[in-house]
């Protein structure tokens, strides 16, 4: 499965809620998010019909769109794409992660894991 | 035109290289005191205090007249005033060491000066690049994380009150500080992002792990977010991207980020026993194995090894896990804080006290001059009087008549080298018919400048004056004290710059002041032997 674009995605959560919607409605829906033409909507749209992304139809002489991807699937493979990248990514960028903004590696898992096992018990101190 | 520019790149070199000299300085102190009381290094705001002065290390040496605090004037390098090829520089030695180092201090020449001009335009150059580059990949990172947010959905107030991660107090403060909460089916590690439209994202896996191991990962981040952690991790981003050529500001960042940490680890584990904070760190471990296995299921490729961010031997995990499971807080003491505080402000202090401060252009070399090129003795020159010198302690860093602007203009005047403060004294007797803070005849380079008119239509000028202590219609006499040397106007160093004109016309000064020669600096001397041979 393809991974949809970020502008991609926001047509799709908007077809994923509603749908067929004809291009205008969804544009419509979408302007807020992404800010632009009604002509780039079109054009995404068209991409997407190549990707396979959406499907296409007439009813009642309007060109209608749906979605032809499944929600939860394409939402996963998309965040995780993108979850990967944000954690890997070694621009300065203003948020805080519980994890700090290290990677780890195999050996130095082993090691906080045998930290975990080590704990001391704190018998005296627990409540 | 082109001057200020010129002064502008010469300092910008400097004011680039003295923030690298400072990060160096209180990078090391900090070593030292970390090695003292190991607990500096859970201390937000020495981080942003070491990086503040970086900053202001580098923005001080911008600012105009900070140059009159260096103690080593003496070494400047006298930028001479912009043109084509004009940077013949020549040293301003200073007068209390001149006797002692003589020749020594004059090491600069044309092409010395020619160079140091290069390298500074292209590290201008370069610097605009790095700029450049730092905004694309800022671009691009907020790119990914907008993708990021586009996946997750926004929890609403009923969502909230399902999901076990918040408790009644989390949930009012939440709804106080307006902050939002969205989350994502990725594995990414809960994080809060963005300071204006705050946002705390946690993964969907998050529900899985144990209750209470859920509410602490929250209060970590609304930790955060009430320290107001993001502010100061924000100005601390923006300072290492304008000083991007810094690698200790990268330094100093990662180790700000990792006190920031640590002090929510603290915060939300203070009072907490010991099997809560092994549940703690083992949640801390957990994320860890979710986000490795992310990297794998994603590429289909192994973690790669650990970038080395920071101080990789100070800021590993285990020494983060070690920390949660001590009870009882390292705070260092206020005394402690205060002393690496000063030592700190002590190593950004003594570099403005030491900055080697680039000579502004030189002196004004205003048209006409009786004699541009002329060589003393070949013209016909009518008898003058002759004159006492006007300082104490004479010494003549730049001649009349040397070429200035790359050739394009001739010294008007000469340069005596003089500390700030040094007394002035009128030569001979005359009436004062300028004493004014503005320049000389419309140019500003002048600074605070003195005009005398005296006997056989002469006049004598004394520019970048400190103080001025005679006014327009005063009467002088030989000798008297008119005011003292500085550093007004367009100089590198303090300096009294003198002019003699003689019919409205400027003319050399040794015409009035015998035997200028033995004071000169070899430098000086060089430069004008170069004008005669001409």
């Amino acid at each position: 499965m393809s991974i949809p674009s970020v502008s991609e995605l926001s047509l799709l959560k908007v077809l994923w809620k509603e749908q067929p919607l004809s291009a205008r409605e969804i544009h419509e829906r979408a302007v807020a998010e992404l800010a632009w033409s009604f002509s780039s909507t079109r054009k995404t749209l068209e991409r997407m019909l190549e990707k396979q992304m959406v499907s296409q139809r007439t009813e009642h002489g309007v060109q209608v769109y749906a979605a032809a991807v499944d929600k939860v699937g394409t939402l996963a493979a998309f965040a995780h794409d993108f979850g990967q990248r944000v954690m890997e990514l070694d621009a300065p960028l203003p948020i805080h992660m519980f994890t700090g903004s290290k990677l780890v590696d195999q050996q130095e898992l082993a090691e906080l894991e045998q930290m975990l096992r080590d704990w001391p018990d704190g018998k005296e101190k627990s409540s | 035109m082109t001057m200020p520019i010129d002064m502008f790149v010469l300092l910008f070199a400097q004011a680039s290289f003295n923030s690298i000299v400072v990060a160096l300085g209180i990078w090391a102190v900090l070593k030292l005191a970390l090695r003292i009381r190991p607990g500096l290094a859970a201390q937000r705001a020495v981080w942003l205090l070491a990086q503040a002065l970086a900053v202001a290390a580098f923005v001080l040496v911008l600012l105009p007249q900070t140059a009159r605090f260096s103690v080593l004037n003496g070494f400047t390098f006298a930028a001479a005033p912009a043109g084509a090829d004009a940077l013949s520089t020549t040293v301003l030695a200073q007068a209390d060491l001149a006797p002692e180092l003589g020749g020594q201090e004059a090491s600069g020449d044309a092409a010395g000066g020619r160079w140091i001009r290069a390298l500074s335009y292209l590290w201008v150059l370069l610097y605009g690049a790095g700029l450049f580059h730092a905004v694309l990949r800022w671009r691009a990172a907020r790119h990914e994380l907008r993708g990021l947010l586009a996946s997750a959905s926004v929890l609403d107030a009923a969502a909230l009150h399902r999901h076990p991660a918040f408790d009644d107090a989390q949930l009012r403060r939440l709804a106080r500080c307006n902050l939002a909460v969205l989350e994502t089916p990725a594995a990414i590690s809960p994080m809060l992002i963005g300071i204006l439209r705050p946002r705390l994202l946690l993964p969907r896996h998050l529900r899985d792990f144990d209750p209470q191991q859920q509410q602490m990962i929250v209060a970590h981040e609304l930790t955060h977010w009430r320290r107001r952690d993001p502010w100061w991790l924000c100005a601390s981003l923006l300072a290492q991207t304008a000083l991007w050529f810094n690698p200790i500001m990268r330094k100093l960042g990662a180790r700000l980020n990792w006190a920031q940490e640590i002090s929510c680890d603290r915060l939300v584990l203070a009072g907490r026993p010991q099997p809560q904070r092994q549940q703690y760190a083992a949640a801390l471990v957990l994320q860890l194995k979710l986000q490795s296995k992310l990297q794998q299921a994603v590429f289909r490729t192994p973690p790669r090894p650990t970038l080395a961010f920071g101080d990789a031997c100070a800021e590993t995990l285990g020494a983060r896990v070690r920390l949660i499971r001590q009870n009882g807080s390292m705070r260092p003491s206020l005394l402690s804080q205060c002393a690496v505080a000063g030592a700190l402000m002590a190593v950004a202090g003594a570099s403005i006290l030491l900055q080697p401060a680039f000579a502004r252009p030189g002196d004004p070399t205003p048209a006409p001059t009786e004699a541009a090129g002329a060589v003393p003795g070949t013209a016909v020159a009518p008898a003058l009087p002759a004159w006492r010198p006007p300082l104490a302690k004479m010494r003549v860093n730049s001649f009349f008549g040397v070429p200035r602007n790359g050739g394009t203009s001739t010294h008007g005047g000469i340069d005596l080298g003089a500390k700030i403060g040094t007394p002035i004294l009128a030569p001979v007797d005359g009436t004062v018919i300028v004493s004014g803070d503005d320049g000389f005849e419309g140019n500003p380079n002048y600074g605070k400048v003195i005009l005398i008119q005296h006997g056989n239509d002469l006049r004598s000028l004394y520019a970048h004056l400190d103080r001025r202590s005679v006014k327009a219609g005063d009467t002088v006499k030989a000798g008297q004290r008119i005011g003292t040397a500085g550093v007004s106007g367009a100089v590198s160093g303090p300096h009294l710059h003198f002019e003699v004109m003689h019919g409205g016309r400027r003319i050399d000064p040794e015409r009035v002041l015998a035997g200028l020669d033995k004071y000169g600096t070899e430098a000086a001397l060089r430069d004008r032997d170069r004008r005669i041979s001409h």
